[in-house]
């Protein structure tokens, strides 16, 4: 959580949260009255190819970007609400989880904060948190949401997970193709730019990881298994994902 | 008066490469006065004035040799604010130093930063805003401001901090004639105030009447003094990719006496040393319409986009025929752009009709017209996503579903003739800009569609780029390719196009051959464009030639 | 282009300081979110309605009407199935369809719609500077509120470049008119990369010019634009909260307005 609130305090990592904000914004705006899957809450969801790229290369400023893109995209396309409040928590969650958990997410983590196309760590690492980041962001807009009565929990998370996961996947095209430049040509990698080294694997952050690894894959997972409370099960879930986020 | 600027042997190379972006400047610049820097692409003027204000090094790290001193302080002493007080910069992007929503709010973003009282922020935008001529403008939103207009606010919200020196770094490449004229003439106010300012440009023009002219040439200054004495030395002036001035050239190339850096002069030396006859000039007759044989017809394309009430364009019509050089000039808002993308149709005429080899564009398939027409955006980071060069520039056969042998020769082809051979494998986001523009042109040759239309291709490039562009263009045009350019610099129209479009306000004000059109200098400064001085030259001369080369040529001949 | 959904009309609402209505917007959601009854949520609707009325709102709203309709619909079916009740009224299988559940679905179909049109009164009628400007002063750090207020500025410029990116790559044959959507995935990447390089390219660009204008983060600094809170600014403020206090007090000690008890 460090850096997250360190990261106001440089005037690049603060341009660099409106310049992936309005990206993400633009992107969801493009495509929001093209396909919307529930009105005001969810549609098929381009601009989730964006998600682990900024993620991973602009960490802090990339998950505050996300956030405060989905609100843009509220704002926007009219649908200003308290949803959106949920929106730009789980969106932040999508850009601040790839970047907490690419070296503590054990045993499927990165060594080097690094994506290197040709090393198994750097893909085991992106396709377990692409589905961790995707669910728990899912869990959190789901339960809130379902709370203020727009659409259930069962139905809405389950599509913001399979959702993210999809742009997520698709996103990695993405994060290959512009790796190198943003990192060598343009220096815009959060590490390079803030002149840190981010803290190595610890016990910490892998029982943060862990924690919301279970939190999220409960979340979603619970509605699954019969004779089990959703509603338990899911509020649990959050706290889960909330304590582990707030440790990493 | 003290010494405002006193650079050191200042070196410095960013980050961790090794290869120096500046190397061991040196340089007084005294109060009141204006210097002008010229230098080919990538010799190190940015960088330098980045060294002014400090964003060298410390928003910029790198290694950092010797020393710049501004009013006598260090100036990696200055804190931020200091320095912005100290020592305004503006930038070649327009764009990206806008940060509020309108005029007023734009000029007291920086005095906001620098935690000035409200009255006294309102004192100042009273104080420089007419001086901008901005001041019916206060509560305009920027976003509808033209380009002059935005980077004359963007100069303006500079000056309004007072810091004793100005530096603009290539104020005018992003913006048309008129925006240039807007600029350069605020810039000849700051001076006759008596601001100290350091000037980034890529016309001889700007330096005649400079205090000082430094020529920078690979990282280093090879010529610095008084502008008269460097401006005329032809070689140096091309050595660091800067066009010479061109009667200049054409006295060198006759052997006349003399150095004139103006038309004005120009024309009084010949006339004082009785150097040549003028003639009038023959009106050539030939009309160009003559032989109906179009390959492209537009017919009374009218074009609104929709929910806006005015057209863009208004009842355009001309031909363009089989191996034709075009050149389609205008200010920004004449309607050039978007005439040229109906011609591949990526915009439709809102009334009227584009006919293509006897077809009209919306009869044809998507693909099939994506191989009779190419068109090459003004940036070519809106197109390039490829991790190499070759993938990059064979991705338009490979959609349009050509087999990997011919995607192969085409690509070939298309590297050799732009000059990127060996670049197959690498990234295309590494290259230099000028780079990046031909592999955006080999992507749209490597269709090899029988037209193609290039937005304002030269832009950022220095003299030599922008040369070695056009003769590429020249000889596919050769080899039978039809080109359509879009540009602001006269002198390529006039020593490339066989045939100029001449736009204003949604119309066609001119069309014709291109000796003919720029004859007309009236019906030119309707269009606010100005010919260049070797054609002003010719004009009053009565001769044909439009090029330095010709006119001796034709002067010897006489 | 202009994608802002603010209209120029000048009516009270425009008049407001925006601390105002971003109060009274939080006021109006939570009161949204006191009660689960038709009647009730009726009310309430009808009553925001009548302000976007006022506030000449209708043209942004007739822009929303598919989004409006279909939230409607969604709820109503949707929230049944989800929800049960004591007072059956139909049943096939395991699928029941009981009384409360039926009416709860309409009461979130209003409450949603109440959300939308309370968010556009905002919306419509404050200029963005002015919800930027009003967050600052309602403590919002000013790092924060300048990428946000960057971002708003930003994203016209950035669907512009889209614009132009998108026409770049059909011009060299990319075909975006198929219907499927799996395939606009795949090729959305050439589109994306050139988006994603542009924008940040832009990055450096900005960060430059800001610094160059004496921006930093951790100081002090004017706004110039100081929005002030007239006398009618705090009648409304001070109407929105008793009007608040009493819903509550109507849902948490009368229970009133309830037809799914458990529920907000």
């Amino acid at each position: 959580m460090r850096y997250a609130l360190e990261m106001w305090k440089n005037t690049r990592m603060i341009v660099l949260v409106a310049v992936s904000a309005a990206i993400y914004a633009a992107a969801l705006i493009a495509f929001k009255t093209a396909i919307p899957l529930i009105p005001g809450v969810t549609e098929v969801r381009v601009a989730g190819i964006f998600l682990m790229t900024f993620g991973i290369l602009f960490g802090p400023a990339g998950a505050w970007g996300l956030a405060i893109g989905n609100l843009i995209g509220d704002i926007f396309g009219g649908t200003l609400g308290p949803a959106s409040l949920a929106g730009f928590f789980g969106n932040f969650l999508l850009g601040y989880l790839p970047y907490t958990m690419w070296l503590n997410f054990f045993p499927f983590s990165e060594r080097d904060y690094q994506w290197n196309v040709k090393g198994i760590k750097s893909w085991s690492a992106y396709i377990s948190i692409t589905v961790i980041s995707s669910c728990s962001c899912a869990v959190l807009i789901g339960l809130m949401v379902d709370a203020i009565g727009i659409v259930p929990y069962e139905v809405v998370s389950r599509i913001i997970a399979v959702n993210n996961i999809i742009g997520n996947l698709i996103g990695v095209v993405l994060l290959i193709a512009v790796y190198d430049v943003t990192k060598n040509q343009l220096g815009l990698v959060w590490t390079d730019i803030m002149g840190i080294k981010p803290d190595s694997m610890s016990f910490r952050g892998i029982l943060g990881s862990w924690l919301v690894a279970t939190g999220a894959m409960a979340g979603i997972f619970a509605g699954f298994i019969p004779g089990l409370s959703v509603n338990l099960v899911s509020w649990s879930s959050l706290i889960f994902i909330i304590a582990g986020s707030l440790i990493l | 008066m003290g010494v405002p600027i006193s650079i050191k042997s200042l070196s410095f190379s960013y980050g961790n490469s090794k290869e120096p972006a500046i190397k061991d400047i040196n340089g007084e610049i005294s109060e009141g006065e204006l210097v002008v820097i010229m230098g080919h692409g990538g010799a190190g003027k940015s960088t330098l004035c980045y060294a002014m204000n400090g964003i060298v090094p410390r928003f910029y790290k790198g290694n950092y040799k010797g020393n710049i001193s501004i009013g006598g302080k260090n100036a990696t002493g200055f804190s931020i604010k200091e320095m912005a007080g100290a020592v305004g910069l503006v930038f070649q992007d327009f764009e990206a130093q806008l940060f509020s929503t309108n005029v007023e709010l734009e000029m007291a973003f920086g005095l906001e930063n620098l935690c000035l009282p409200r009255d006294e922020i309102s004192g100042r935008i009273d104080k420089y805003i007419d001086f901008l001529g901005l001041g019916g403008k206060r509560l305009s939103d920027t976003s509808t401001l033209s380009g002059g207009q935005k980077q004359r606010l963007a100069i303006g919200s500079v000056i309004a901090m007072e810091p004793s020196v100005v530096v603009m770094d290539e104020p005018t490449s992003d913006l048309d004639p008129l925006g240039r004229v807007d600029i350069l003439s605020l810039a000849g106010l700051l001076r006759d105030r008596k601001r100290t300012i350091i000037m980034v440009d890529y016309d001889p023009d700007t330096a005649i009447g400079a205090d000082q002219l430094w020529l920078m040439k690979d990282s280093e200054i090879i010529g610095q003094g008084r502008p008269e004495k460097y401006l005329s030395d032809e070689k140096l002036l091309l050595s660091c990719g800067v066009m010479p001035p061109q009667t200049l050239s054409l006295f060198n190339r006759m052997g006349w006496e003399g150095k004139p850096l103006t038309v004005e002069a120009a024309i009084d030396l010949i006339e004082k040393n009785n150097l040549v006859k003028r003639h009038s000039l023959m009106r050539d007759a030939k009309n160009h319409t003559g032989n109906n044989n179009f390959f492209i017809k537009v017919r009374g394309v009218c074009f609104r986009y929709p929910g806006v009430d005015s057209d863009v364009l208004k009842d355009i019509n001309f031909g363009v025929k089989r191996g034709e050089f075009i050149a389609i000039l205008g200010q920004n808002g004449s309607g050039k752009t978007t005439i040229a993308k109906h011609l591949n149709r990526l915009l439709r005429p809102t009334s009227g009709e584009v006919i293509i080899d006897g077809k009209p564009t919306t009869r044809y398939k998507h693909n099939e017209l994506a191989r009779l027409v190419g068109y090459v955006f003004q940036n070519p980071d809106h197109q390039i996503f490829a991790s190499t060069v070759q993938e990059e520039v064979g991705f338009g056969l490979k959609i349009l579903g050509e087999d990997p042998k011919t995607i192969k020769r085409n690509v070939e082809e298309a590297l050799a003739v732009t000059g990127l051979e060996g670049y197959e494998h690498r990234s295309p986001f590494v290259l230099t800009k000028g780079e990046r523009q031909r592999v955006a042109v080999a992507s749209v040759l490597a269709v090899r569609p029988e037209v193609i239309i290039l937005d304002e291709p030269t832009t950022g490039l220095d003299y030599q780029h922008q040369k070695e562009s056009l003769e590429m263009l020249k000889d596919l045009n050769k080899k039978g390719h039809t080109i359509i350019i879009i540009t602001h610099s006269m002198w390529i129209a006039e020593r490339y196009a066989h045939r100029c479009i001449v736009m204003k306000d949604g119309k066609i004000l001119d069309d014709g051959v291109t000796r003919q059109v720029f004859a007309d200098e009236n019906r030119l400064s309707e269009a606010s464009l100005v010919p260049s001085p070797i054609v002003r030259l010719s004009n009053w001369l009565g001769t044909d030639a439009m090029t330095v080369e010709d006119l001796a040529e034709e002067l010897k001949l006489q | 282009m202009n994608l802002s959904l603010y209209q120029d009309k000048g009516t009270w609402l425009h008049n407001l300081d925006p601390r105002t209505k971003l109060i009274g917007v939080a006021i109006v959601f939570i009161i949204c979110l006191c009660f689960n009854s038709p009647i009730y949520m009726a009310i309430i609707a009808f009553s925001v309605f009548a302000i976007a009325l006022s506030a000449r709102a209708q043209k942004a709203l007739w822009t929303l009407r598919y989004i409006l309709l279909l939230l409607i619909v969604f709820s109503v079916i949707l929230w049944p199935f989800f929800t049960t009740g004591k007072t059956l009224i139909w049943s096939w299988g395991f699928l029941r369809l009981t009384k409360e559940s039926l009416f709860y679905g309409i009461a979130m179909g209003m409450r949603l719609s109440t959300f939308v049109i309370a968010g556009l009164i905002l919306l419509s009628t404050t200029k963005n500077e002015d919800i930027t400007n009003g967050l600052i002063k309602m403590g919002m750090p000013y790092p924060l509120a300048f990428a946000f207020s960057t971002a708003l500025r930003l994203v016209p410029t950035f669907v512009g470049a889209g614009a132009t990116i998108v026409q770049a790559q059909v011009s060299r044959g990319l075909d975006l008119e198929s219907k499927n959507i799996l395939s606009r995935f795949g090729k959305f990447i050439p589109l994306a990369v050139p988006m994603f390089i542009t924008a940040i390219r832009y990055t450096n660009r900005l960060s430059m010019a800001l610094e160059s204008r004496g921006f930093s983060p951790e100081s002090q600094r004017t706004l110039y634009y100081e929005p002030v809170m007239k006398i009618k600014d705090w009648l409304i403020l001070s109407f929105m909260l008793i009007l608040l206090i009493i819903c509550l007090y109507m849902r948490i000690f009368l229970n009133l307005g309830v037809v799914m008890p458990g529920r907000l």
